[in-house]
């Protein structure tokens, strides 16, 4: 448990901000993730991050905020995806 | 059984936790904490089973995870997510937990609750920790997560707010009032140090008050003005010693003998005019305002004499005088001298103005001398100058004056000469008597006399009688005869003096006459015996027949009778029936036969005079016709002389149609009335006078064979696009066709608009809804092939595009 706060807070996780986020990935379909990420990560490694923790294949996802398609070779620090932010799933 | 995969997971976790499996589980701890909740109302079956399983079933419930760390190959993804499923799952729920491990899970729970509780708050989402995501990283091949170990941000995050410095007001405040005394204390300082030099009132001299310091104070003075006085003594005579004395003594001795007087005026110029200084007057110069820098000369110049000289300028231009005259000429002596310029009237603007000015000279006087001197040469001048100027025009006298006249010297009168009038001669009568032989002569250039002089004979003959006046010509035609006689007789006498032309000319003339008199006589003879022929002809072959008129040889006769039964045209008139006077035009078809049978070849002439082949029955006929053709009735033919005479009668009586009905067909500019069987009998046609002789006004009859008919009038009315119309519908189309307007703008959407939802009616599916809604379901549900539609979220979330699985 200590073991755990320590590394949690070590690590800089959620709570405290390091160059580091975590980006939540919503399906509405019962799928639900958090990634962790660097900032300028691209949206496709990202995915690829998605991809590793639902079980699908990277290039099957789509990442949407309400019409706005996130395009793969952008940053999400171009994005400007925050920590916390969250994501919709879909899938092609 | 009910228990959800959460509980399952926050078992796992627990049990991870028990096991000592940290890094695994702690993310997996991440989302219990809100199901903790739930856990609790549940912990009394889930408990224990996480419990119960934590010993044994930790590698079993580590593959069923939902964690999926890297080291976790695919294949146990792929076994979780069926053991998820599975009943496996109901392995755990049988295990019985002991109460202390319920106790200690409590703990736990308690433990990973404060861990978990920075998390998200939202359900089942899976995460994976750092290490976990840095080894997944490089696995992918990107770079680790970029961590700082202790990079505190001032702000903090939503989740765990950083507390901000504590702002003490108070100790703020003091140090404000520290530094504002301090500052205070600073000006104060200065100024005293400023004010400590100044002297106050109140701060007097000692000696104002004490006598005893006054005294000190006078004789310290008095001390002070003696040294004073030594030194400039010593000073002089020091200055004495070297000689300098005399110097300075004639400078200050110069400056006040120095005075300015009149002679230091020489040179100067005054800028006004000799003129303008009288004598025993008066006049303070004053120097002319002159700019700093300018090193020019002094000018002296009076004021009240500048304004007057302005003024005058002023007076001068106001008078308006004309600027250019470019024919100007000298009006006096002394504009001879002025040197001409061209445009002379600028030459003060470019170049300034140059007034009149004199200089002093020795002594600062002046003398108009030289200025007098000039004035008296000018006016010897313009004394002696002849003007040039003509004496002015003066209106003249109509009269000589006597002196005029005296000038005049007398001339002889020219006689004039008379023009001498001709003596007139008295003409009379007599003497045309010659004259008339030459103009009386008729006839210029008549044919009948060649060249008019066979007349000269008569000519003669007239003179000797002077009644007899010279015939026309035409009488002279008339009474001719057909005979050469007279000309003879005319020839006879005639003399041959006048006979001036080619005697065969005349011949020749004669000669043609003759010939076109013999011509005409002998057409008509001609004819006459043409006619001759004719009568005898006709008396031959109608030895009976009438006299005919001889004026009616050639002549066709036209009137209305036998128009009317030209027109009536196509049948021939058979038999009795019809008018038989005039005949000539009717086609006989049996007088034709008759003819070509009897074989008779005729001519033109006799074809014209019409009565060819005549039966003897026939005339007869025509001879009753003849006699009867005044009657108004026709008589009737007789039926039983053959069809021609039946179809007569029935012509006659009106039973044939031999009239042509007149139909006039409308022609619609745009589109004709669409129903069919239908004709505008043209009414106005009726007013010809021609056509109107067409019309039967006679008895008609029904046709018996077709009593029984009543015919089914059924007129159909459509409009453009084919539908059949109601029968308002096409009346209101009649009158638009009729006063050759339609509907307006309103109307006619109004009508297109009931046309369209007619039109939509009859599209309208009976088993559906107007949208089509059973449709689309059914669509939607082969789609998604299931029987049934969710109908959740955002319609664009939930498309059946987007969700493939």
């Amino acid at each position: 448990m200590r073991t755990e706060a320590h590394a949690a807070a070590a690590a800089g996780g959620p709570g405290r901000q390091g160059a580091m986020i975590e980006v939540v990935c919503n399906d509405r379909l019962g799928k639900k993730v958090r990634v962790k990420c660097n900032p300028d990560d691209s949206i496709g490694d990202l995915k690829k991050l998605i991809a590793a923790q639902t079980g699908t294949r990277w290039h099957k996802i789509v990442l949407k905020k309400w019409y706005t398609v996130f395009k793969d070779h952008v940053t999400l620090g171009d994005y400007e995806i925050h920590d916390g932010m969250n994501l919709e799933l879909y899938y092609q | 059984m009910g228990s959800s995969k959460k509980h399952r997971g926050e078992k796992e976790a627990a049990a991870g936790a028990g096991a000592g499996a940290a890094g695994s589980s702690g993310p997996g701890t991440a989302e219990q904490a809100p199901r903790h909740r739930e856990h609790k109302k549940h912990k009394h079956r889930s408990g224990g089973g996480g419990s119960g399983s934590g010993g044994g079933g930790a590698g079993e419930r580590r593959k069923r995870s939902r964690e999926r760390g890297a080291e976790r190959g695919s294949s146990r993804r792929g076994g979780e997510t069926e053991a998820r499923n599975g009943s496996a799952h109901g392995r755990e729920r049988s295990q019985v937990e002991p109460v202390e491990r319920r106790v200690k899970r409590e703990k736990r729970d308690d433990g990973y609750e404060a861990a978990t509780s920075s998390k998200a708050s939202s359900g089942d989402a899976s995460s994976l920790s750092i290490e976990e995501t840095n080894k997944l990283r490089a696995k992918l091949g990107l770079k680790p997560l970029e961590v700082t170990a202790v990079k505190k941000e001032a702000a903090g995050t939503k989740e765990e707010p950083v507390l901000a410095d504590v702002i003490n007001p108070m100790a703020l405040r003091q140090r404000e009032e520290l530094r504002e005394k301090l500052a205070a204390a600073k000006e104060k300082r200065l100024l005293n140090q400023k004010l400590g030099k100044i002297k106050t009132l109140g701060d007097d001299d000692p000696w104002l008050d004490d006598t005893a310091a006054w005294i000190e104070k006078s004789r310290r003075l008095q001390k002070e003005k003696d040294l004073a006085e030594k030194r400039a003594k010593l000073l002089e005579e020091m200055d004495q010693e070297f000689g300098v004395s005399s110097l300075v003594e004639e400078e200050f001795g110069q400056r006040q003998k120095d005075q300015y007087s009149a002679r230091d005026l020489q040179g100067l110029t005054v800028e006004h005019t000799i003129d303008s200084f009288r004598e025993g007057e008066t006049m303070i110069l004053t120097l002319k305002d002159k700019g700093v820098l300018q090193e020019e000369e002094d000018v002296l110049v009076n004021v009240n004499l500048l304004d007057k000289e302005r003024a005058e300028k002023n007076v001068e231009l106001r008078k308006k005088k004309p600027d250019y005259r470019p024919y100007a000429e000298d009006e006096s002596v002394d504009d001879m001298f002025k040197p001409r310029s061209i445009l002379a009237k600028y030459d003060e603007e470019l170049e300034g103005e140059r007034p009149h000015s004199f200089r002093l000279d020795r002594g600062g006087t002046a003398d108009g001398a030289r200025e007098r001197e000039l004035e008296e040469i000018r006016a010897n001048l313009r004394q002696q100058a002849q003007s040039l100027t003509m004496a002015g025009p003066r209106l003249a006298s109509e009269y000589l004056t006597p002196q005029e006249m005296v000038t005049f010297k007398k001339t002889k009168r020219r006689v004039r000469k008379i023009r001498k009038k001709e003596k007139e001669v008295v003409v009379r009568a007599d003497d045309l008597l010659p004259l008339g032989n030459k103009t009386s002569e008729g006839d210029f250039g008549s044919r009948l006399r060649g060249r008019g002089r066979r007349r000269v004979p008569e000519a003669e003959e007239e003179r000797e009688a002077p009644s007899q006046l010279p015939q026309s010509d035409d009488t002279r035609v008339e009474n001719m005869d057909i005979s050469d006689d007279e000309e003879g007789g005319a020839q006879g006498p005639g003399s041959p003096e006048t006979l001036e032309e080619d005697q065969v000319e005349a011949e020749l003339q004669k000669q043609l006459e003759k010939g076109r008199r013999l011509r005409q006589l002998q057409q008509l003879r001609d004819s006459g015996e043409k006619v001759i022929e004719i009568v005898k002809k006709l008396e031959t072959r109608r030895s009976r027949e009438e006299d005919e008129d001889p004026e009616r040889k050639g002549a066709i006769v036209f009137n209305a009778t036998s128009e009317f039964c030209r027109t009536l045209g196509e049948i021939p008139t058979y038999g009795l029936a019809g008018n038989r006077e005039d005949q000539e035009e009717l086609m006989d078809f049996e007088r034709d036969e008759e003819r070509s049978a009897n074989g008779g070849s005729e001519s033109d002439g006799e074809e014209n005079i019409g009565w060819s082949a005549v039966n003897l029955d026939e005339e007869k006929q025509q001879q009753h016709f003849s006699a009867s053709s005044t009657t108004i009735l026709d008589e009737e033919p007789i039926v039983n002389r053959g069809l021609a005479a039946a179809l007569l009668l029935c012509q006659n009586k009106g039973l044939l149609e031999t009239t042509v009905q007149k139909v006039a067909r409308v022609k619609a500019p745009n589109k004709s009335l669409p129903s069919a069987v239908y004709c505008i009998e043209d009414k106005m046609a009726i007013d010809d006078k021609y056509s109107r002789r067409e019309e039967y006004r006679g008895f008609t009859q029904d046709f018996k064979e077709k009593d029984g008919y009543k015919p089914d009038v059924k007129i159909e009315y459509v409009d453009e696009t084919g539908r059949k119309l109601t029968p308002k519908e096409a009346f209101r189309q009649l009158s638009h066709r009729f006063h050759g307007k339609g509907s307006g703008k309103m109307k006619t959407e109004r009508r297109m608009k009931k046309l369209d939802e007619e039109a939509l009616l009859k599209k309208m599916s009976s088993s559906d809804t107007p949208l089509g809604t059973v449709a689309l379901l059914q669509e939607k549900q082969k789609a998604q092939k299931t029987p049934y539609i969710v109908l959740s979220g955002s319609g664009k979330s939930m498309n059946a595009n987007t969700i493939t699985k």
